[in-house]
């Protein structure tokens, strides 16, 4: 009654009430502590909704008119140099695809990519960094629930909408990629922006960065200093994941001829390539100093090379790896849950 | 309270509202409140005065479980935990509300928070005698009105015990004069147990018939008010020669204050106070509690109906049922029995300077 009474008719409203209103629908009120967490949040929660729902629209939109082009210059699968032999002479008509719908990709991308510190900074960081920072935490405190039901109510429902908006609008944008995702647009799957953008690799760091948000608040009780604490969590997390990403999976090996050249797909994500000796050895160029303008032949001879390898992640890798980095996102953030409950226990009983 | 023939006469018996046993709060190497024992009976409105950092916040913060003593245990009505936790109201320092919510939200954020323990149509009279617009936003509400609604969701809770931390503070005279009259007719409506603590002293005389005040973390005066004023004496007089006059130095001197050629002491007596060049007059709470809040070093006093029922027991082996005689066991006016003096004995904290 008042959930839905307070709830500005706006534009993408009726959308986001279909998706994420299913805690805040008019026939079924919220009550108790949840009652209390929607009137607090309600406004940023519901701008995190009609975010996403617009977004996704957006997302629908352009994928209608990528494939469109698409079809028109018989695009699918041709990247700017391609080998694949229906792509002849479409080069140009990938320019102009790139130019028409590159910049349009990347925004998306790049929002998916810095939708979980975001949420970690304006949602989870102020949640009970504010409550501690003004007093009012004692308000609710000294009422008749327990600390930790209200601090359950406190992380549940503004998860809820999290994962809702996060993983619909990572779902929509996945959907539009299948269409302009890797070669045509030259935005591969293994660029930080993309992976950070696709399945369920978003919604597991976005879950993180509520819960980072949240203890960051609980323990510094200010809650710019725990903004500025959750935006650093969640770079270093984001480094970190950087670094480890293709350790994630062992990585496919191709062997070549000496003579061959050295070719894999656009949508391999190469993470090295060499000389290999007859005794299996792996060597690169600057292990052996053999230099072109030698000779080069009879240099890599006298190293006993025999062949050459290439070390990749092809596209099939793509979804294990997204599943993997967010299973080990989402144990953190459950690490991180038990550890806000600890403090709250010890801090409240 | 009624007490009936047989029961136990005197502070023994009756309810108690409150008692903590070695009760202490430390933070980081700060004890904010340490070994802290003692029991309010029911039905009191007992006044919680302390310096700035005697941990009076701590005190009722631990009582109303907003906070895990580190030591020591908190008794509500004979209950622990969650169960003596409900029956407890807490209007914190500063009265916190959210800003942003309307006085009717707030009265629904009460609504929705105290499931099975609500009176919605107390809660509604307290914000309407208070003329509080409705829709009104908690933010924009003047200091009076921020008070009448933390009061409002305070007593729609119907608890037992009522721990008000510096209610009065920021108020005008005018307000605090409301407040006071809503606060003694609403805790008397159901014989509601309050403690209120008070930096504005002169304001708990009239509303307070129960004292306690900490110093330095610890108890140094709980009692029954009437009791413990009378047992104290204020002396006026001309300064002879340094220091106080042997017959006034030779009673339990609380507290010194020289100006000029005049001396005014806060004594508690030994006996009776012999007569000479000085007036005698009994202290106004304020001056009292003034004069234990400046003097941290002066002998403890603590009554027998502030003492722990269990802890007692090892107190005094002898089990003595009660002192007899002993005036007003429960309101002002309701049980006062008649006979009561202000010699009466009581057991002293400092173990010395007991009456006759």
């Amino acid at each position: 009654m008042t959930t839905t009474a307070h709830r500005r008719a706006s534009g993408p409203r009726p959308t986001a009430d279909g998706t994420g209103g299913r805690q805040a629908a008019g026939r079924a009120p919220l009550s108790g502590v949840l009652w209390l967490t929607w009137r607090q949040h309600r406004l940023v929660l519901g701008v995190l909704l009609a975010g996403a729902a617009a977004t996704a629209v957006w997302c629908a939109v352009l994928r209608g008119r990528m494939a469109g082009v698409i079809d028109a210059h018989h695009l699918a699968g041709c990247s700017m140099i391609s080998l694949v032999p229906h792509c002849a002479d479409t080069q140009e008509a990938v320019i102009a695809f790139r130019a028409e719908f590159g910049s349009s990709l990347k925004l998306i991308e790049t929002g998916l990519f810095l939708l979980p510190a975001l949420i970690g900074l304006f949602i989870g960081a102020p949640l009970v960094a504010r409550e501690l920072e003004t007093g009012t935490h004692q308000l609710v405190l000294t009422q008749s629930v327990g600390p930790l039901r209200w601090l359950t109510a406190k992380l549940a429902l503004p998860a809820a909408f999290v994962l809702t908006a996060v993983s619909g609008l990572s779902a929509v944008f996945a959907w539009l990629w299948q269409v302009g995702g890797d070669e045509v647009s030259g935005a591969y799957w293994y660029s930080t922006l993309g992976f950070g953008a696709l399945g369920p690799v978003p919604v597991a760091h976005s879950l993180l960065g509520l819960v980072v948000g949240v203890l960051a608040g609980l323990l510094l009780r200010r809650t710019v200093a725990s903004m500025a604490a959750t935006l650093a969590a969640m770079a270093v997390v984001q480094v970190a994941f950087q670094q480890l990403r293709p350790a994630l999976l062992p990585v496919a090996t191709s062997r070549f001829g000496l003579g061959t050249a050295v070719q894999a797909p656009d949508s391999g994500w190469v993470q090295g390539q060499g000389y290999l000796t007859r005794a299996g050895a792996r060597l690169t160029g600057d292990d052996m100093g053999c230099t072109p303008n030698g000779d080069y032949a009879s240099c890599l001879r006298s190293h006993d090379v025999t062949g050459q390898f290439l070390d990749q992640h092809p596209v099939s890798h793509h979804w294990p790896l997204a599943w993997i980095e967010s299973g080990i996102v989402l144990a953190l953030a459950l690490l991180v849950t038990v550890l806000v409950f600890r403090v709250m226990r010890r801090r409240h009983g | 309270m009624a007490i009936r023939p047989g029961e136990a006469i005197g502070r023994a018996s009756g309810r108690t509202a409150l008692e903590t046993i070695g009760l202490g709060k430390r933070y980081g190497r700060r004890w904010a409140l340490r070994d802290c024992t003692f029991r309010l009976p029911a039905g009191r409105i007992c006044a919680l005065a302390g310096p700035p950092g005697a941990g009076t916040s701590t005190l009722l913060s631990l009582a109303s479980g907003l906070l895990r003593p580190t030591e020591g245990t908190v008794r509500i009505c004979g209950e622990s935990g969650p169960a003596g936790r409900a029956r407890v109201a807490h209007v914190t320092q500063g009265k916190p509300l959210y800003p942003r919510l309307t006085v009717a939200e707030t009265l629904r954020l009460g609504r929705e928070l105290n499931p099975g323990r609500w009176n919605d149509r107390c809660a509604e009279q307290i914000v309407r005698d208070g003329g509080l617009p409705l829709g009104a936003r908690a933010g924009a509400l003047p200091e009076g009105q921020r008070t009448v609604l933390a009061f409002a969701l305070a007593f729609a809770r119907e608890p037992e015990l009522l721990l008000l931390d510096d209610p009065l503070d920021g108020l005008d005279p005018l307000d605090r004069h409301r407040i006071a009259a809503l606060l003694l007719a609403r805790s008397a409506e159901r014989a509601t147990t309050v403690v209120l603590s008070s930096q504005a002293l002169a304001e708990l005389d009239g509303i307070c018939d129960y004292l306690l005040v900490l110093g330095g973390g610890r108890v140094r005066l709980a009692g029954e008010a009437d009791d413990v004023v009378g047992m104290h004496t204020l002396v006026m007089g001309e300064r002879r020669g340094e220091g106080l006059p042997r017959e006034i130095a030779a009673h339990t001197v609380i507290d010194t204050q020289l100006s000029g050629r005049h001396f005014t002491a806060l004594v508690r007596r030994k006996g009776p106070l012999a007569p000479g060049p000085w007036e005698a007059a009994e202290p106004s709470l304020e001056e009292l509690l003034l004069g234990y809040l400046r003097a941290p070093g002066a002998p403890g006093l603590i009554a027998p109906s502030a003492e722990p029922v269990s802890s007692r027991r090892s107190h005094r082996p002898g089990g003595r049922p009660g002192i007899p005689g002993m005036p007003r066991n429960g309101r002002p006016g309701t049980a006062g029995v008649p006979g009561g003096t202000p010699h009466t004995s009581y057991h002293h904290h400092s173990g010395k300077g007991a009456a006759a």
